[in-house]
């Protein structure tokens, strides 16, 4: 991939919702984190490390940390994509956005821990839902137009996909 | 609608006559009826009985075939061509066909039509070939006798013929060429919808005339492709998208299905299903809603095709228009043969409303053989032959050669009703103002009450009346204003509309770049969804516990492979986010019911409270 074709610098007047973009998902990192945290204390570590056998909450928070650990570093990455205007940028946010929807929709409909229960999740749910509209609206999508910059590109290959 | 007097009818047919460029591996090409009707029989299928012969295979002749034959409601009459071959006769057939792969004369598929297009349409292609089990179909040894039996007629008397007919409507000069082939070998020989015996095919081409002199001058042209009709049908002649030989337009004709094209290539023709039309609305309304109200893919731009959204409820075939077969016309490896008038109309075209071949009883009508020229296979007249002008939406389109001396016409007429509609406009603003000062008289006299009201709704009516009539002049006079530029520009010879203003949905073959696939897409296109199904079986058998979840794992594995072959993995990610996401809103929605009900009344109620006490600020 050549930076020079695709990298967004050169195009001005859409700056301010990339930069709001940024700013959620550096936002949305940060709550990410702040719920992770918030589960961890939860759950007395003392008495599990002594027990033989982790009990059930511990292991759903414990899955949930492993999922969300890699997301919240790839979140950052992409934050920051946003704001220095890198076209991979916008894939990699609705793919996030895609994983954080599954792993909700997962913990939703196949398990019973407390974080099926807390509203919490939801309120992830709802902020990813809101992400997606945003990423799909116009003034965005046309802010990561490539094929105003290459208009050579296949007609079935999709605008972001380079 | 009338006959042209002006031209010699033959020789203006000959002038602009085709050349057609089929397939390699085509089998069956122009002839004349004649030759068909003399090698066919006459059958008759009444409602609740068994086919009859009428008249036996060498009796039969086009006068004979206008006789009429009065019957009662719900039968058809309909030739056949075929008769079921012998095993010498199949042996024959195969050796031949064996000879020409060989030889390399046959025909080889391109890209496999599973590969260009996704799953639901695979899947209802599926279920549309088992389909052909239950329906009507032409018998399987129908292509392979049909085309011995063409092969006999061609060696006895090699001849390639068109049908013409010349046609005047609307001060068009329609030249309409008929083409007849004994048989569609669409679905045997190249994997296409059906199967059927006799095929009719047309183009026309549309001249202008001067009437004081009688020349005439070529605009348009209309390829018939399938039961397509209208504006897209139609190019202007002066378009460089489809070659000429000289006066001789070139039309490239589909392999086995002899629908007409104006380029070489490979053409993907959707069948679609009106079985799923509600669905198709439904969806469609979802998509110009997420659009429209939800901003979404606003600003996009909109691929040809893609307008009025994806119909996926539909089974992809393909029509190969190589061009690198057979050629006929004009400076060809063969030439047409003088061309049989349908001038004036024949009595076998008026009066045989019958089909030109098998009648297979299919309830969607593919495998059925076409009726004549002039009718649709339920024997209403066809629109192409009444209509030739309206078919393919030209009858809003004036010839060039009387377009100027029109513009000047409407014109002069609209200058001569603007005069009316000022008079007019004139003696109701006098009439509206005497009324005015009559009712300012009367305002302060109570017994007056009841006049002063009848008058006070006359104005009112009177009043509006003017108010239309003077909007009516002001956009005459902008039309007027319009007219004046277009007949100057006429003038001057500086009006071209572009080539393909008129163009809406166009059927063009797809670029080489989209036909790229490796051979492992290929097969996977052909095997994924046999193999879902089987994959299907195994999980209902052996894990029906977790149905659900091995089903959507199942689909979305596929749906990525297929996506990562297609080139559409970006797609298909933003398509599964989105619909997480509508999953993820109806979970919401669900768990959160009266408190968005809540909120919703109470940001609602909060900006009507805010908007009117910003209203008592200012």
């Amino acid at each position: 991939m050549s930076s020079e074709q695709h990298d967004l610098q050169s195009i001005t007047g859409y700056s301010w919702p990339l930069r709001a973009i940024s700013l959620l998902l550096f936002l949305q990192m940060i709550g990410l984190c702040l719920i992770t945290v918030y589960y961890l204390q939860q759950i007395d570590w003392e008495r599990e490390l002594f027990d033989t056998m982790p009990s059930i909450a511990a292991l759903d928070i414990m899955v949930w940390t492993a999922v969300v650990a890699p997301l919240v570093i790839l979140l950052l990455i992409t934050s920051i994509g946003f704001f220095f205007r890198r076209s991979f940028a916008w894939h990699s946010a609705m793919t996030l956005q895609g994983l954080m929807l599954l792993s909700c929709l997962t913990i939703y409909f196949l398990t019973n821990s407390d974080l099926r229960h807390s509203h919490l999740l939801y309120f992830s749910m709802l902020y990813c839902i809101l992400m997606v509209l945003y990423l799909n609206t116009s003034d965005v999508r046309m802010a990561f137009h490539v094929r105003h910059i290459k208009p050579d590109l296949d007609d079935d290959e999709d605008e972001f996909a380079r | 609608m009338m006959r042209t007097n002006l031209q010699d009818e033959l020789t203006l047919l000959q002038r602009f006559e085709p050349v057609l460029r089929f397939t390699r591996g085509e089998s069956f090409f122009p002839m004349d009826v004649a030759h068909y009707v003399g090698n066919s029989s006459l059958w008759v299928q009444r409602p609740t009985a068994e086919p009859a012969l009428l008249v036996a295979q060498g009796g039969l002749d086009l006068e004979r075939l206008a006789y009429p034959y009065p019957d009662e409601f719900g039968t058809v009459h309909y030739l056949k061509f075929t008769e079921p071959l012998s095993a010498t006769n199949m042996a024959t057939y195969h050796l031949r066909q064996t000879e020409q792969q060989i030889s390399d004369r046959a025909f080889h598929a391109g890209r496999g039509r599973l590969a260009r297009v996704g799953y639901l349409s695979r899947f209802i292609d599926a279920l549309f070939s088992i389909s052909l089990l239950a329906r009507g179909r032409v018998p399987g040894d129908a292509a392979a006798a049909a085309t011995l039996e063409y092969q006999r007629i061609l060696a006895q008397s090699e001849q390639y013929t068109y049908h013409g007919r010349v046609v005047r409507q609307d001060d068009w000069l329609v030249l309409q060429y008929w083409f007849f082939y004994p048989f569609n070998n669409w679905r045997s020989g190249f994997f296409g919808a059906n199967d059927h015996e006799a095929d009719w095919e047309m183009i026309c081409v549309y001249l202008s005339e001067d009437v004081a002199s009688g020349e005439v001058q070529p605009e348009w042209l209309a390829y018939g492709s399938h039961d397509y009709q209208g504006d897209d049908l139609r190019r202007r002649w002066d378009d460089p998208e489809f070659e000429k030989v000289g006066e001789h337009p070139v039309v490239y004709v589909g392999a086995g299905s002899h629908a007409s094209y104006y380029q070489q290539g490979e053409y993907l023709t959707e069948l679609e299903l009106a079985l799923f039309a509600r669905i198709t609305r439904a969806l469609e309304r979802v998509r110009v809603f997420g659009r429209t109200r939800l901003r979404q893919y606003e600003g996009d731009p909109v691929r040809p095709g893609e307008e009025a959204g994806v119909n996926i409820f539909r089974i992809p075939f393909v029509d190969y228009a190589r061009g690198d077969g057979l050629a006929i016309g004009p400076g060809q490896a063969k030439s047409w043969t003088t061309p049989r008038l349908l001038n004036p109309t024949p009595p076998w075209v008026a009066f045989y409303r019958g089909l030109w071949g098998l009648y297979t009883r299919d309830p969607f009508a593919g495998e059925d053989a076409p009726a004549g020229p002039m009718y649709n296979r339920d024997g209403s007249v066809r629109r192409a032959w009444y209509d030739p002008v309206g078919w393919t939406g030209l009858d809003k389109v004036t010839p060039p050669k009387v377009l100027l001396e029109r513009v000047i016409q409407q014109a002069a007429a609209l200058r001569q009703q603007q005069q009316g509609t000022r008079a007019e406009v004139e003696a109701k603003a006098q009439a509206l103002q005497s009324l005015g000062i009559h009712a300012a008289a009367m305002r302060m006299q109570p017994h007056l009450y009841k006049l002063y009201t009848a008058q006070k709704k006359e104005i009112a009516a009177l009043g509006q009346e003017l108010d239309q009539l003077r909007a009516t002049l002001a956009g005459d006079e902008a039309l007027l204003e319009a007219l004046r530029y277009y007949a100057e520009q006429l003038r001057n010879g500086s009006e071209a509309e572009p080539l393909h203003a008129h163009l809406r949905r166009p059927h063009r073959p797809p670029s080489d770049a989209k036909l790229r696939a490796t051979r492992l897409a290929e097969f996977w296109a052909a095997a994924s969804v046999g193999l879902l199904m089987l994959l299907f079986v195994i999980l209902v058998t052996i894990g029906r516990r977790y149905l659900m979840v091995g089903l959507v794992t199942m689909i979305a594995l596929f749906t990525f492979i297929e996506a990562t072959f297609r080139g559409r993995l970006t797609r298909f990610v933003t398509s599964v986010t989105i619909s997480t996401a509508i999953v993820a809103a109806l979970v919401l929605f669900y768990e959160y019911f009266w408190e968005i009900v809540e909120i919703g009344v109470f940001v609602t109620g909060i900006y009507i409270l805010w908007e009117n006490l910003r209203e008592l600020r200012r």
